[in-house]
């Protein structure tokens, strides 16, 4: 064995990681007589004719009656000399933060998708976790593929289809990645996910990892000779006679030797103590951090963040602050994986509450906000304008101001009618409102049809800047198809807008034709990123 | 020595959670459990390689039932010269022939709880691996029991290694598991790599057996037993242990046999053999 891999395996519930994982362990010779023994006696106990794959894997009772997978675990096969770890990941909503937990450690994840089912609320949810926990490479596999044949053979318009779609959801994010239609049952296309996972352990191993970040654990005395133990967060074992610098204390030291048993010493005579950080790259020293936080309990108030060697009170936390009553030497979670996240322990239970992740800004300058941002949502009535924006204001921890044209419509604007006149007036009416919150230094959302493109160029020319327009495409056949609020039967024929015109001045256009509701979400808070009009 | 060297990896790995746990703990809260098999005589390599220059500061504690090999015996007189060893024996002292499963639940399962309240030991370090059985692939590195020494699945940390959390609370004991992420094949690697000592009934050799109905051989001090060449995979009481036929002589011969074997260790130990399932109901009576 000369080599050892991590990877996680997500993907929604019931989307068939079971049976994917189990023929893994199978077709690379890793399943005992006795195991398939034990999970065809199992399979058949539960109804089956003949063995479930998944039952070589799912080990609780409870798992195993539910047929669900609860928490993380730890599977190992060895394949052309090297053990690879699977973390894998429970499926099920309310387990998610389970598979956050097995991001941290990995960096490629094999993703399940159902061809049946196609793109589910939580594989977007896991999708975003791989992301944010720096996930690099992906393999999206496409599940039972063996269910949906056509004349015998694969539904390929099928598969084509749904791969199009997983596709166009990457977009949205940062991996390497590739999709591969499987079936586990039937054994296809097994050796290509196989391949794939060994080209991701190639790529992790290629990867230079030449800066060592170890907190030092605790110091040791033995006959007059001071040595240190050392947590190799980052870089393994490091290089002896080299310079390092000591933190928080930023001062320069010289690691003379490491043992087999990884005792550290030191040149210089410093005062070396648990907590302490030696690095030969960047870290960060600071008590107040921007993270990003799951869950596991409600946080109550006295809890305490451990990191590294150091376990510390946390003083404050807001949804995206946390501050430290001292502080830890940490990097951000893009710059350094695994010098990027604590967890959160609840300091009268001692229980582990929560994982953090850290994406503080090198450049801490406060930004001295003059005007909020304006986000105008334009498209015909039932595009989705009102279900995208009340996303958006979820979005921020101080809740931007919501200007609905509707509900202008009843107070501000009562006496305006459904000409043409009246129109224009009203659209100018809700840009004067906005400007005027705006200029105040908040956040305002608008949702307003707005049709008439010539009058948009005029609410840019008068909000500036801050003016972000975000068009709602989804034809007027579509909108009527989908009437959920049944606005379009309700409505007076006077007063349904047909010719939305479209115009130069629009920001971005998320289009609700085609896409899921959740994937349009996605793709808005996304492209906002991307074009830096929210943080 | 490369990084990506796993036995290597993996042995840092065991000896950074014995440390973070015995720096941030009361050391006479702490016990090592011993079972004079294999993977206790890789943690104690383990021990003794996370302390060294320094003695290991902690006890190490053997449960034993009066029914191990005399092999085991032997082998557990000379490592107690070298280590702080407690050895508890439950008094009740049944008998695997007469008492069946009872033997196990009060000599093992009961006996270990008895002697962690008896000694007020808080944290006792085990030698379970992920790989051994099924419910064990779930178990954390560091594993919650209650005031009974049960565990309940549902109520484990979340655990981001090497982030521990190694906080004991008046109302729960922790089991600690350095070898979670190493396989049986791994464990005999190691010990080729350092050159531990092993209990010899590991080796092959021709030795008197007995045929259960089950098809399983175990090993018998009765005259009357057949002589076959064999060799244990797993140690525990001997009448509960199945022998193996096997010609590995030495640790290469044994590297070799479980690099093609069809069977994983456990076919030999009667205890899983209960119900199905029956690991976890241990487990959450208290068993490691």
């Amino acid at each position: 064995m000369n080599n050892l891999f991590k990877f996680i395996c997500c993907g929604s519930v019931d989307d068939g990681k079971s049976t994917l994982i189990g023929r893994l362990l199978l077709n690379t010779g890793n399943v005992k007589t006795d195991q398939l023994e034990d999970a065809k006696k199992a399979s058949i106990k539960n109804g089956a004719k003949d063995i479930e794959l998944g039952m070589l894997l799912d080990g609780l009772l409870d798992e195993r009656a539910q047929q669900i997978t609860i928490d993380v675990a730890h599977r190992f096969f060895n394949y052309k000399n090297t053990r690879y770890h699977i973390l894998d990941c429970p499926g099920h909503e309310q387990y998610t933060k389970n598979m956050a937990i097995a991001a941290a450690e990995a960096n490629s994840a094999v993703l399940v998708i159902d061809l049946m089912k196609g793109i589910q609320k939580q594989t977007i949810k896991h999708l975003e976790i791989c992301g944010l926990f720096q996930i690099e490479n992906l393999c999206v596999c496409i599940t039972k593929c063996d269910l949906a044949k056509k004349d015998g053979y694969w539904d390929f318009g099928r598969i084509n289809k749904l791969s199009g779609e997983i596709k166009s959801l990457l977009k949205n994010f940062n991996f390497n990645y590739e999709i591969i239609p499987v079936s586990a049952v039937e054994n296809i296309n097994i050796d290509k996910v196989l391949g794939k996972i060994t080209e991701f352990k190639d790529l992790y191993i290629s990867k230079k990892q030449d800066n060592n970040i170890i907190h030092i654990q605790d110091c040791r005395f033995h006959l007059g000779q001071r040595y240190y133990w050392g947590h190799y967060t980052s870089g393994g074992v490091p290089q002896t006679n080299r310079k390092y610098t000591l933190y928080p204390e930023n001062i320069p030291v010289t690691i003379v030797s490491v043992t087999d048993n990884g005792l550290i010493t030191i040149k210089e005579n410093v005062d070396i103590s648990r907590g302490h950080c030696i690095a030969n790259t960047e870290v960060l020293v600071n008590d107040t951090i921007k993270h990003y936080s799951v869950w596991f309990e409600e946080p109550k108030d006295d809890l305490l963040l451990k990191h590294g060697t150091k376990t510390v009170k946390v003083l404050s936390l807001s949804n995206n602050t946390i501050t430290l009553a001292e502080p830890i030497i940490f990097n951000n979670i893009t710059d350094v994986k695994n010098n990027g996240f604590a967890i959160i322990i609840d300091n009268k239970t001692k229980k582990t509450i929560g994982a953090t992740v850290f994406l503080t800004n090198e450049n801490k300058t406060i930004e001295t906000k003059k005007n909020g941002y304006i986000y105008w949502f334009t498209g015909l009535s039932g595009s989705g304008k009102t279900t995208l924006a009340k996303h958006l204001i979820d979005y921020f921890t101080i809740k931007p101001v919501l200007l609905d044209a509707d509900d202008i419509r009843m107070g501000v604007n009562a006496d305006l009618g459904y000409t043409d006149e009246d129109r224009i007036k009203n659209v100018n009416r809700i840009a004067q409102i906005a400007k005027l919150i705006s200029s105040q230094g908040f956040n305002v959302i608008v949702t307003c049809i707005s049709k008439n493109a010539q009058q948009r160029a005029q609410i840019k020319k008068l909000l500036g800047e801050k003016y972000v327009e975000i068009f709602v495409n989804r034809s007027l056949e579509n909108c009527q198809k989908y009437d959920k609020k049944g606005l379009y039967k309700s409505i007076g024929l006077d007063k349904i807008i047909h010719n939305y015109e479209q115009g130069s001045t629009v920001t971005l256009e998320i289009d609700t034709n085609e896409d899921s509701e959740e994937i349009s979400k996605l793709k808005l808070i996304n492209q906002l990123k991307e074009l830096k009009r929210i943080e | 020595m490369t990084k990506h060297n796993p036995i290597k990896q993996l042995e840092l790995q065991a000896i950074d959670i014995i440390r973070e746990v015995c720096c941030t703990n009361k050391l006479e809260d702490i016990v090592v459990f011993y079972s004079i098999g294999k993977d206790s005589s890789v943690m104690l390599r383990l021990f003794e390689k996370a302390f060294f220059p320094q003695k290991i500061p902690v006890k190490f504690m053997h449960i034993d039932t009066g029914w191990k090999f005399k092999e085991m015996y032997e082998f557990r007189e000379k490592i107690a010269q070298k280590i702080d060893l407690i050895v508890y024996k439950h008094p009740a002292n049944l008998n695997p022939f007469t008492d069946g499963r009872r033997y196990t639940d009060v000599m093992k399962t009961e006996a270990l709880k008895n002697a962690l309240d008896l000694y007020k030991f808080k944290i006792a370090f085990g030698g379970s691996r992920r790989d051994e059985e099924k419910s064990r692939a779930k178990e954390r590195i560091i594993s919650i029991r209650d005031k009974k020494h049960r565990w309940n699945p549902r109520a484990q940390n979340p655990e981001i290694p090497p982030l521990y959390n190694t906080f004991c609370t008046a109302s729960t004991s922790l089991r600690v598991f350095p070898l979670s992420n190493w396989t049986e094949l791994d464990i005999w690697e190691y010990i080729k790599m350092e050159n531990i000592e092993v209990v010899p009934l590991y080796f092959a050799k021709e030795r008197r057996v007995q045929k259960l109905e089950s098809g399983m051989y175990i090993a018998t001090e009765n005259e009357t037993g057949e002589l076959k060449k064999v060799r244990f995979r797993t140690l525990g009481c001997y009448p509960l242990t199945g022998a193996i036929f096997s010609d590995a002589e030495n640790l290469d011969d044994i590297i070799a046999e479980l690099e093609s074997s069809q069977y994983t260790e456990r076919i030999t130990r009667v205890i899983d053999y209960d119900t199905d399932g029956s690991m976890e109901i241990k487990k959450k009576e208290g068993y490691f």
